[in-house]
């Protein structure tokens, strides 16, 4: 292989090593549960194989023999002459850390001296048989050496430059190696743009065979729209891939969180099959983890505890992710403490987060919305669930930026669960035209459940609210010209020929009255910036066929 | 002129030979395609004809053990080469049994492959 310039295929051998390294942890998690399971062991020694294979190709001789060793001791699990539990999976962590440290290394082409024999040394006391003297769980303790201590502090950024989305990238593709192949992200929000531009430019030509009559213009614009909007698809498909890119490094994380908290978990993935855009994937990979770190330190009790209250000493997290119409919703349950609305009502009102009054009123689930203030939670941590606000504001206005919407549900004792609905896409969205006065507005086709004429007979009053009937419902009523402040007239609740839109957002309903609407069109969104971004009830603005500029409805908002 | 199929579950390491092979015959042999799994493996076969396969062994689902066992039920003068690493002879020699003509060890060295590929294709 020497003649070979190898540096060329070094990417490759980064991004496949790393995949490899997210499913070598995956399994291993899976192994410790059921230290009996062959399959899981095969697989865990198939992919240690690989990528001794791989590295022996490249002569990245720490990595080879790493992996060469680690071979050895899979292969004593194998023939079940050690078992797969204790600090034997331990060692075996720390082996898969040390090859992340030196794929980093590989990768940055930065040299920093990461010392193997530590580790090699341990796997090959595994072969032997001899005992580690350290109790499970605890970090080991051999004298660092100036330069293993670097190593370590590497190590350490390694770790955490795990936890960032660029590392995804790499992860992304190979895992259907027969027919794909990699593209530069760059690439395909190009496309993406030139799609939603041509959407506009389609528009705009519809409108000129609309104003001039030209009738064959108008059927080969139908077919380009036909051909348009399966090109949309296209693109978008291209950008979809599943959640387990990010899923399957969780198991590793949450195990190492319980060894540290002294918690016992177990922990479930359910629906990581399931396809995201991959922006927004990178997205939502930080509220995770931190709502996921929250479960383990403040949602779920200590094994004593637990016991204690009659509760199994293992608690259970449950990651789930399924797809709804026109969104994707992914949850975190845990079964820990819970939260009691009665606690987070009386400190939201003494932190001065809402007033007495609008807290008696409140229903439950917006009460525990209110642990999303970043005035709720301080430094001291005194109350049981005071911790549970850590950082969330973060959570919630992270997800809001990407249209994403955090709910919560708690029972006090039997636990708390997390709820994230997110959009399919970012980028193209079906959309209503509605007109409000002189303005026309887009209302994301997905909060729209139905529009109807509005009849002035169903219009009643409950509690000085307005309400109309639709068909035994009773829909709180917004005025849209009222609420977005374009009223002209002070009777504008007087004038007929309007429209109520049935809108839903998270689990409330609302009838919004509008003077007109024009019709469903796939709008392109373009985000809002300066003092628009701040503005409240807007999402963003799409430019249509006439060149027009129309304002995107944050129905969430507005209800 | 002849062709290759690699079948290798490492698109890493079939990037590699496909450059190795290409770089030392300077197009005397060329790789026709890549397998990344057994059935694929026999799939391709069916599909492409090549002259030559070099068959991982280790791969997740069935092994190249495997597929040797079927590629050599299709066409009995199917050409194997077993690409190994250390300390697998029991299976390069069961493999051998099996039908496959020849083996290298990973990490592949180029002499090697050009022998191997040679006394196979030569015969």
């Amino acid at each position: 292989m020497d003649e070979m310039d190898l540096s060329q295929f070094r990417e490759v051998f980064v991004s496949e090593a790393k995949e490899h390294l997210v499913s070598l942890n995956a399994a291993l998690v899976e192994l410790e549960k059921k230290p009996s399971n062959k399959d899981v062991l095969s697989d865990i020694f198939r992919v240690a194989h690989t990528l001794k294979g791989m590295s022996a190709t490249m002569g990245y001789e720490k990595v080879t023999n790493l992996t060469h060793v680690m071979e050895d001791v899979l292969d004593k699990l194998r023939k079940s002459e050690v078992q797969a539990k204790g600090n034997v999976v331990d060692v075996i962590f720390e082996c898969f850390d040390k090859l992340e440290s030196l794929i980093t290394e590989i990768e940055t082409g930065v040299e920093s001296k990461i010392d193997i024999d530590g580790i090699v040394h341990r796997l090959q006391d595994l072969i032997e048989g001899k005992e580690e003297k350290k109790s499970p769980g605890q970090k080991t303790k051999e004298p660092e050496a100036p330069a293993v201590k670097e190593a370590r502090d590497q190590e350490d950024a390694a770790q955490q430059a795990g936890q960032q989305p660029a590392e995804q990238e790499a992860a992304a593709g190979t895992k259907k190696a027969k027919t794909s192949i990699r593209i530069n992200i760059s690439h395909l929000d190009t496309m993406m743009n030139l799609v939603g531009e041509m959407v506009i430019s389609k528009s705009q030509l519809e409108q000129i065979a609309a104003e001039n009559q030209i009738v064959a213009l108008k059927q080969t614009l139908q077919q380009l729209d036909r051909i348009a909007v399966d090109l949309q698809e296209a693109v978008l498909k291209t950008r979809m891939v599943p959640l387990s890119q990010i899923f399957d490094r969780y198991p590793r994380m949450m195990r190492d969180l319980a060894l540290k908290l002294g918690k016992e978990v177990d922990f479930e993935i359910f629906g990581a099959d399931i396809e995201i855009d991959r922006m927004l994937m990178e997205e939502i990979n930080e509220p995770l983890v931190h709502l996921l770190r929250n479960a383990v330190d403040h949602g779920i009790e200590a094994p004593d505890v637990r016991a204690a209250v009659g509760k199994e000493r293992k608690a259970h997290i449950e990651l789930s992710a399924r797809r709804e119409r026109g969104y994707i919703a992914i949850q975190v349950k845990d079964d820990g403490k819970g939260m009691d609305p009665q606690v987070v009502k009386e400190k939201a009102v003494q932190k001065g987060i809402v007033s007495e009054e609008d807290a008696k009123t409140m229903p439950d689930d917006e009460i525990f919305l209110l642990i999303c203030d970043p005035r709720f939670s301080t430094a001291e941590t005194i109350t049981d669930i005071s911790g549970r606000g850590v950082g969330m504001d973060v959570v919630k206005t992270s997800l809001e930026s990407f249209n994403g919407r955090l709910s919560i549900d708690s029972i006090s004792g039997k636990g708390s669960t997390f709820t994230v609905n997110l959009p399919l896409s970012i980028a193209i969205i079906s959309a209503l035209l509605v007109r409000v006065q002189d303005e026309t507005y887009a209302i994301p086709l997905n909060n729209i459940t139905e529009v109807v004429p509005f009849l002035r007979q169903n219009l009643k009053s409950i509690e000085k609210k307005e309400v109309i009937i639709l068909r035994n419902e009773v829909l709180p009523l917004i005025w849209l010209e009222k609420a977005l402040g374009v009223t002209k007239e002070k009777d504008y609740t007087e004038k007929d020929n309007k429209y109520v839109l049935r809108v839903e957002s998270g689990n409330k309903a609302v009838g919004l009255v509008a003077d007109n609407f024009i019709g469903r069109k796939e709008i392109v969104i373009k985000s809002l910036s300066g003092i628009m971004k701040r503005a409240r009830g807007l999402s963003g603005a799409t430019i249509l066929g006439d060149g027009s500029v129309v304002l995107i409805l944050d129905v969430n908002n507005i209800v | 002129m002849s062709t290759i199929l690699i079948v290798d579950d490492s698109k890493f390491m079939r990037l590699t030979l496909k450059n190795l092979i290409e770089k030392s015959f300077s197009g005397a042999h060329t790789v026709a395609g890549e397998a990344g799994s057994a059935k694929e493996a026999v799939q391709k076969y069916q599909e492409l004809k090549p002259d030559l396969v070099t068959m991982d062994i280790i791969m997740p689902e069935e092994s190249g053990l495997e597929a040797v066992k079927r590629i050599v039920a299709i066409d009995g003068n199917a050409k194997i080469i077993m690409v190994s690493a250390m300390g697998q002879e029991k299976i390069v020699e069961e493999a051998m049994m099996l039908g496959a003509r020849s083996f290298i060890v990973k990490p592949v060295k180029t002499e090697d492959l050009i022998k191997s590929i040679e006394k196979v294709i030569g015969r």
